[in-house]
């Protein structure tokens, strides 16, 4: 089976702060893989790694077969961007553009990036937007929208670019408790599709353990515990594993990340 | 000696074809100062470090310095390297970059603005540096520095008499030749400064009213 | 080059007067903005009035038209004043009347809650004004005195055009003599940034002393 996302031997820090030490990862086409771990465990960054966000500093990072980061070396601009069309990001604060529409927060960048006309990417945005149950709020504005509904936009736009791998960094993260549902259905709907790569960076032990194939749990900036999640979230063999969950369980305080 | 309103009667429809080409040189080193100076914020942020830098130091420079003697410098040296530029085009352009430098902090600002996330998003959909300015950055960048951008424009009205100093035939010189004419200088130099006071006060007006439309733009999409 | 080192004392000559004005005319602006910019607000209504007269008539036109009026016309209704008390009090007038703004825009900003302590002490208007709110509304108003400092020394070139020699004034005789544009016009212009850098540096130097040991008071940070 080919891999979509391969981190080989990856370091990288901040400053004095390493983030990721050591770090190997590999995520097989089609695989739904749920990152879990506390706060500053490096697993946001894993996802900005492979949006091609932030570089690294050692190892090597392959994004569909392709070489996206080796050690300190850039790739050229141009490059960068051919590779970040291989993935999709849906960011914890949506970052919706606040200036267009909902409908053209979908179909600006398929037109501008894609070279798609603008009448069959306004069609597809309109299809996307109805699969996340928002199709009458097309001509809104960003901000007329509750949180819940700008992070359905937020995932309708990062599809419309069809991308074989998606990253979702927190996306329930910032949202009130009553609005999570709505995101987590339109996830689930996506996962049971098929077809997509999908990288999930969650606090939701629940909704991970559901729809994942497989569950990692990061501290340190490393793999910690690595397996389906019956394992990992059903019966971690980790000591720290165990802590984290418990912690979780007893409603600490991991949401406010 | 006394205003005498019968004589600024007589020499006000001089000054009037003053003022319009005082108001013609304002509009067209706005034109420069705003287009050179967007292209100055854009490089000074988005452009190599080197030209970045270039671009910082000689922004700090503009603005330390007179513009009658950049205005000087340009009418002296333009002809001396082969520049043959009119003394109202030479003006424009001093009034133009002198204010592109002050426009350029005031776009930067604007751009600095726009969150993080809005670049990261724009790169994460694959868009390239021009589109993620044009289509992201910029739109939201720039209306809410437009009343800032408003008060540079009248600050440049403010200051484009000095274009008398190289001859160009713009309200004060003419109100000046007027008044060694005629050696009354009261009824000249008072009428220009009203004409000024008047539209500057106009001006103010308008940009409390830009102030109240663009004052504020969401940004938490 | 040096023939252009021997222009410089010449130039430096220049310089003494253009610093001369700046200064004197800087301690007037600073009386003038403080009294225009309180009594603007805190005045009894003709005076505010005459206050508010003041700024926005030195506001809306611009520092040469006087320099000018005051030159030229003022002389015309029998007030003869010379031309370096002409420059010190035009210069200082006009940027009177911008410190003014500034003066009362840091005032505003001390919030309610200040005004309402001291009253609650049993400060009265003037107290609670002279005790508790100038004094930090004063670390608000540093930065952009600083900007009108350095504003004030830039329209400093204009009195040449009213026959002070000033540095802008020599570095025109020297290019009529010497038609050496270029080196005379840098050399100029760097005199001037280095004023200018001197000004910023003051400044921020008479910034940290106001902030020592003080957070920013009722001023949000």
């Amino acid at each position: 089976m080919s891999l979509a996302l391969a981190f080989r031997d990856v370091g990288k820090r901040f400053g004095e702060t390493r983030v990721l030490e050591a770090f190997d990862l590999e995520v097989p086409s089609g695989e739904k893989l749920a990152i879990i771990g506390p706060s500053g465990s490096g697993k946001s960054t894993v996802l900005r790694i492979a949006m091609a966000l932030e570089g690294i500093d050692t190892g090597r990072v392959e994004l569909m077969g392709e070489t996206l980061w080796e050690g300190t070396r850039r790739p050229p601009e141009r490059e960068l961007r051919r590779l970040r069309l291989q993935a999709g990001m849906v960011f914890q604060h949506f970052n919706l553009f606040p200036h267009m529409s909902v409908l053209e927060n979908i179909w600006r960048a398929p037109v501008d990036v894609a070279g798609i006309g603008r009448e069959e990417a306004e069609t597809r945005a309109r299809e996307l937007l109805s699969r996340v149950g928002l199709a009458e709020r097309a001509e809104a504005m960003p901000d007329q929208l509750s949180g819940g509904q700008k992070q359905r936009v937020a995932i309708a736009r990062a599809l419309a670019m069809r991308p074989p791998v998606m990253l979702f960094d927190e996306v329930t993260s910032a949202l009130d408790p009553e609005m999570v549902g709505e995101v987590l259905g339109v996830l689930r709907d996506l996962a049971d599709q098929g077809g997509i790569t999908m990288l999930l960076v969650t606090h939701e032990m629940q909704f991970a353990a559901e729809i994942a194939d497989r569950v990692v749990f990061m501290d340190g900036g490393r793999v910690v515990e690595d397996g389906p999640p019956s394992q990992v979230i059903g019966a971690p063999v980790e000591p720290r594993t165990r802590a984290f969950l418990a912690s979780v369980l007893r409603g600490a305080d991991v949401r406010a990340d | 000696m006394t205003f005498d309103w019968a004589y600024a009667a007589a020499i006000l429809p001089a000054l009037l074809e003053g003022l319009v080409i005082t108001v013609q040189a304002t509009a067209l080193g706005m034109v420069v100062a705003l287009t050179l100076g967007l292209a100055m914020a854009v490089v000074r942020q988005g452009g190599p470090r080197w030209l970045g830098w270039s671009v910082g130091q000689f922004i700090e420079f503009v603005r330390s310095t007179p513009l009658l003697i950049q205005l000087y410098f340009l009418f002296y040296v333009l002809p001396e390297i082969g520049v043959a530029l009119s003394p109202l085009a030479t003006g424009i352009l001093a009034l133009g970059v002198h204010y592109a430098a002050y426009c350029a902090e005031v776009y930067r600002a604007g751009i600095n603005g726009v969150s993080r996330g809005q670049w990261e998003a724009a790169a994460s959909l694959g868009f390239s540096p021009w589109q993620t300015w044009r289509r992201v950055v910029l739109p939201q960048a720039l209306p809410p520095v437009i009343p800032a951008l408003g008060n540079y424009l009248v600050a440049m009205f403010k200051d484009t008499p000095l274009l008398s100093a190289i001859t160009v035939m713009e309200v004060l010189q003419v109100a000046k030749i007027t008044g060694a004419e005629s050696f009354r200088y009261l009824e000249p130099l008072t009428l220009v400064g009203v004409m000024f006071l008047a539209l500057s006060l106009a001006a103010a007006q308008l940009i409390r009213g830009l102030e109240r439309r663009f004052g504020r733009l969401g940004r938490a999409a | 080059m040096t023939d252009s080192l021997a222009m410089l004392p010449l130039l430096l000559e220049g310089l003494r007067l253009t610093l001369q004005i700046t200064v004197l005319a800087a301690v007037l602006a600073l009386v003038l903005a403080i009294v225009a910019g309180l009594a603007r607000s805190y005045a009894p209504r003709p005076l505010a009035w005459l206050a508010a007269t003041y700024v926005e008539i030195f506001r809306g036109t611009s520092a040469l038209i006087q320099l000018f009026w005051f030159f030229f016309a003022l002389p015309l209704l029998g007030v003869e004043l010379g031309a370096f008390v002409t420059a010190v009090l035009v210069l200082g007038l006009n940027s009177g009347a911008y410190g003014a703004e500034v003066v009362r825009g840091a005032i505003g900003a001390v919030p309610r809650g200040q005004w309402e302590a001291a009253t609650s002490l049993g400060y009265g208007r003037l107290g609670a004004l002279r005790r508790v709110v100038f004094p930090q509304a004063a670390l608000a108003m540093v930065p952009p005195a600083g900007n009108l400092a350095i504003e004030l020394l830039k329209n400093t070139a204009l009195v040449s055009m009213i026959t002070l020699s000033d540095l802008t004034f020599r570095a025109q005789i020297l290019r009529a003599e010497t038609l050496r544009t270029v080196e005379i016009f840098i050399l100029v212009l760097v005199l001037y940034y280095l004023a200018a850098r001197f000004i910023t540096h003051g400044m921020g130097r008479l910034e940290r002393h106001l902030a020592r040991g003080r957070d920013h008071g009722g001023l949000a940070p």
